[in-house]
């Protein structure tokens, strides 16, 4: 399947804004798999905004990366299409095709594949015109001023003209560059969005596997973003129910997102998310349940083993004092304010113990004052210590219990290395926690739970949990064993990276004929074997 | 341009009939531009010159200066819409300290140009005295620079100077041509006529520099910087050029091949038959001219900027559908108002086509002529006005195919009607311009119909 002699790229990564040119938790992740695959010859497609001056790479390029092509959105169209006049009957035929799209949506399969002929036919006459001569075509304006009337005839027609360009200029370029995407065997994107759509283009035209990982959810971080937007001004009526009218822009800008989201989900092979959650929120989003694979992160584990045996250690040293720690950023949404107040309880009923918190303070200062200024009021001077940037090896072998009391997670690497260490958890339900203390269902033997899930927010379940696994050593070393197991088991990067190795030898077919659908079992096929080669990289990201 | 659209609009809404009849007239002369009021000054000093000087001198001086003019318009027409759009830019990205250097640019490049072509032409093509030849190059390049100068005239807003400059300095020429032929004899009428010109074009440029030139130059304002303009806008130069070439084609043509035609001085010709028939009827159009002027620099002007603000200020698509239904019935009834105006004026002339013409001392012939051409200029001043309307929306390709066409037929019938016999002479003009009203209307529509669609054009 796969030669060295030949030109073409096994995989071809669609990322945008992430690697080679900015670094972050994607291109961490990007970078090590490329790494420690090196039996597969990799291309980048790298989606920009705009080409700033002078960018240089964040990372080493592999030598498996045998080509990076790169387009920019925002950049004023150079190129990008031919430059004749916009033939007549193409346009109309376009615009045909777009008003039947816009005005009477379909759902489903139906919506993909009107969707993608829309792309092809764009891809036609990219050919032959650019944007802004088609742009131009008097059909253009009759759908857009119909578009209009239908969805916003109240709204500033200025701005609703032109966001609706920024909405079709991206598209048309994405289209128009396909033929630049090399061919490859399969496309992956690390989300939906451009790099999803232009992966979905690419792979419907080579007949290629399309593979979709994400690690947030695209769909719903852009949403959250238009919510919040400036840049767009919501009308100033104020309704009787004091309800307010988002803007209409506000609205279509979300669900251009999400109908790219859509296609993604639905041209995509397959896709994989890091937890639970978050594949729910992609069904939510339109993908399919029986094409999602949870692949979570992975650590390379063997890294923590001494720590176990200087923990234990060190836990015979100071017999009888316990030590809880936190490791993460002194901000809002670690919510290190109910972390005080749990410790006051804890430190109610056993007074020898002690908080560490370890984390840089200087990322919100007002709040990290504010926590200093809490720790006084609750008399908790001698029984808090602000660490600052600490290693996390460091801390973790003089740790009883690890706690994590944030509002909203991803899948937390404190977990991970936690129970790499054997240390037990006490966490708040959010992100991936539940099922990294629990096990997922799909988890057969579960090894248990490894610590406590309690509910966001709530400092007395917090400190119950805390309190009987520091007054129960056993039940702390059982409940650090089994996240230790399940780390092992699941969360080992050779585990993650075996699983990418195999999925990247899949046709379409493949993954049309085994369905290798229901996650739990293609999940306990991974996990049954362990290879005993140590790969070449660490594939942790943080 | 927005200054002396300004003041009309003061004087237009005080209201009272006078002040009203005080706007037209302001604007008539602005609009109708220097070259009617030269054609008026040429045949009140033809007449008063009569009385002390041969026919022959009189026939060199007044085709000298029609040549002069001629000549000057073909020359400047091209500059003339690049610079308008140039200090338009200017104006609008508020640097109006630019403005001003580009005119000396202007004016240099032009002078230079002026001064080549004067020379070979009188130089080398005429026949006369060294006197002679040296005024009559030097009336060239002098009414080349008035008209780029006229150029920047409407964005001032001391339009009152402005008129009373040029009735100074075209007071002045006919005074000093008189003077100078009295006390230098026939060779220095030109030298006289020249010498006036001279005087408005320092009234000019005085009214020009003392609202233009108040801010001091700024270093950084280059006056060679239109020259870019040129090639950024080719189809203007070209559109200026074929205009100016097409008012003067038929006369041009009248000159060089009618058998009628008068030899002057060398390559210099006359054809009284054509020439006195065309251009007492261009004065017809100063009426409709002025009526268009004034409500398209008026109402017209503000409904546009409406348009445009309607959409700037977020206005719904049925917002600015209003402000464009707005802006259209004000270019419509500004169109009404000008043929009503014409109709009546060129009805009427036509009417007294035969006393008018014996009182200028032309024959049956021509008054027949001038019943054509009187006919002609009525389309003529249909054809300028919705060119001007043409501009206003930005439409360089419609414009350009009007004014080409409008050159090229004027060219070829002329030639063709002298080729005929007299009975045909004027109706080459006729065609012509009734080609252009075509076009320019058919072009008007179309953009007018996509009017707001071409807002959001890049």
């Amino acid at each position: 399947m796969k030669s060295a002699f030949q030109p073409k790229p096994d995989v071809c990564l669609l990322l945008e804004g992430t690697y080679p040119y900015v670094s972050g938790g994607v291109s961490t992740w990007v970078h090590q798999i490329i790494n420690a695959l090196p039996e597969y010859q990799f291309s980048l497609f790298f989606i920009g905004s705009e080409k700033a001056a002078n960018v240089k790479f964040k990372y080493t390029l592999p030598p498996n990366i045998i080509s990076i092509e790169e387009i920019y959105l925002h950049e004023p169209a150079r190129g990008g299409g031919g430059s004749g006049r916009a033939p007549d009957d193409d346009c109309e035929e376009l615009m045909g095709m777009l008003r039947a799209f816009l005005m009477e949506p379909s759902a489903g399969p139906a919506e993909t594949t009107a969707f993608l002929a829309i792309a092809r036919k764009i891809m036609k006459v990219s050919k032959v015109a650019s944007f802004d001569a088609v742009w131009n075509h008097p059909t253009v304006w009759g759908l857009v001023c119909d578009i209009y009337e239908k969805h916003a005839p109240e709204e500033s027609f200025l701005d609703f003209f032109w966001a609706v360009r920024a909405l079709c200029e991206p598209i048309w370029k994405i289209v128009s560059a396909s033929e630049q995407v090399p061919p490859a065997r399969m496309y992956h994107s690390l989300c939906t969005g451009y790099a999803g759509f232009a992966a979905g283009i690419a792979a419907s035209n080579y007949e290629s596997a399309f593979l979709l990982s994400e690690h947030g959810i695209y769909v719903r971080e852009r949403v959250s973003e238009l919510q919040k937007a400036r840049w767009i001004t919501d009308p100033p009526v104020i309704r009787p129910d004091l309800y307010r009218q988002p803007a209409m822009l506000r609205l279509i800008w979300i669900e251009f997102f999400k109908l790219l989201g859509r296609f993604a989900y639905q041209t995509a092979n397959y896709v994989t998310s890091l937890f639970e959650n978050n594949a729910r929120t992609q069904v939510e989003f339109g993908a399919d349940p029986c094409r999602i694979e949870i692949i979570p992160n992975g650590i390379h584990v063997p890294d923590f083993y001494q720590l176990r045996g200087k923990r234990r250690a060190a836990r015979q040293l100071n017999y009888g004092r316990k030590n809880v720690g936190f490791i993460g950023r002194v901000v809002p949404i670690k919510d290190v304010k109910t972390l005080l107040k749990s410790a006051r309880l804890v430190v109610n009923v056993l007074p020898d113990t002690q908080f560490l918190i370890a984390g840089p303070m200087d990322e919100e200062p007002a709040y990290a004052e504010e926590c200093q200024t809490l720790v006084q009021h609750l008399g908790l001077q001698d029984h808090v210590k602000f660490l600052g940037s600490v290693k996390v090896h460091e801390l973790l072998g003089e740790l009883d219990l690890m706690l994590l009391t944030s509002i909203s997670e991803g899948l937390p690497f404190v977990v991970l290395e936690s129970y790499a260490a054997g240390v037990p958890i006490v966490s708040t339900d959010v992100g991936a926690c539940r099922e990294l203390i629990e096990g997922r269902p799909e988890e057969k033997p579960n090894f248990g739970p490894g610590g406590f899930v309690v509910p966001v927010g709530n400092a007395e379940q917090l400190a119950d949990g805390m309190i009987r696994i520091l007054t129960d050593p056993l039940l702390g070393d059982q409940m650090g064993d089994a996240g230790r197991q399940r780390v092992e088991a699941h969360y080992a990067s050779q585990t993650v990276i075996k699983r990418y190795r195999q999925l990247y030898q899949l046709t379409p077919k493949d993954f049309s004929r085994t369905g290798l659908g229901p996650l739990h079992r293609v999940k306990s096929d991974t996990t049954s074997n362990v290879p005993a080669v140590r790969p070449t990289t660490n594939v942790i990201s943080r | 341009m927005a200054g002396i659209g300004f003041e009309l609009r003061k004087i237009s809404r005080s209201g009272s009939l006078e002040s009203i009849f005080r706007s037209y007239a302001f604007s008539g002369v602005i609009s109708s531009g220097p070259w009617i009021i030269s054609i008026l000054s040429l045949v009140f000093l033809t007449r008063v010159l009569h009385l002390f000087l041969s026919k022959e001198s009189i026939q060199l001086f007044s085709a000298s200066v029609t040549h002069c003019y001629a000549f000057s318009l073909i020359l400047v027409g091209p500059q003339q819409l690049v610079l308008t759009r140039h200090a338009a830019d200017k104006f609008f990205a508020k640097k109006r300290d630019s403005i001003f250097p580009a005119c000396y640019g202007a004016l240099t490049l032009t002078a230079v140009l002026a001064l080549a072509v004067g020379g070979i032409f009188f130089g080398t093509m005429v026949d006369g005295t060294v006197l002679y030849r040296m005024s009559a190059v030097a009336l060239l390049v002098m009414v080349s620079c008035i008209f780029i100068i006229s150029n920047y005239l409407t964005a001032l807003r001391d339009y009152k100077s402005v008129v009373w400059s040029f009735f100074f300095g075209y007071a002045a020429s006919c005074v000093l041509a008189y003077l100078s032929a009295k006390v230098y004899g026939e060779d220095a009428i030109i030298l006289g006529f020249a010498a006036g010109h001279g005087v408005l074009f320092v009234l000019l440029m005085l009214c020009l520099h003392r609202e233009f030139g108040a801010g001091g130059h700024s270093s950084t304002a280059n006056a060679w910087d239109f020259l870019g303009y040129f090639f950024r806008f080719p189809m203007l130069m070209a559109c200026g050029f074929f205009y100016n070439l097409g008012i003067w084609a038929d006369k041009l043509m009248f000159w060089w091949f009618a058998e009628s035609r008068q030899n002057i001085s060398g390559s210099l010709y006359a054809a009284p038959i054509y020439d006195t028939a065309i251009y007492l009827s261009l004065l017809s159009i100063v009426p409709g001219m002025a009526v268009f002027f004034l409500k398209l620099e008026t109402e017209f002007a503000d409904r546009y900027q409406a348009f445009f603000d309607s959409i700037q200020d977020g206005g719904s698509l049925s917002d600015i559908r209003q402000a464009k239904q707005n802006v259209i019935t004000t270019l419509r009834s500004g169109l009404a108002q000008l043929f009503k105006v014409q109709l009546l004026t060129t009805a009427l002339l036509v009417a007294f086509a035969r006393p008018i013409a014996e009182s200028f001392g032309i024959g049956a012939t021509q008054a027949g002529i001038f019943q054509v051409t009187l006919f002609g200029a009525f389309l003529l001043v249909c054809f300028l006005s919705m060119l001007t309307a043409l501009f206003y929306f930005d439409d360089q390709r419609g414009a350009l195919l009007a004014s080409a066409v409008f050159a090229l037929t004027n060219a070829g019938l002329g030639f063709l009607t002298i080729k005929l016999n007299e009975a045909w002479y004027g109706f080459g003009f006729v065609v012509a311009a009734g080609l252009g009203v075509m076009i320019v209307a058919h072009r008007l529509n179309a953009r007018v119909a996509r009017l707001e669609e071409m807002a959001f054009h890049r």
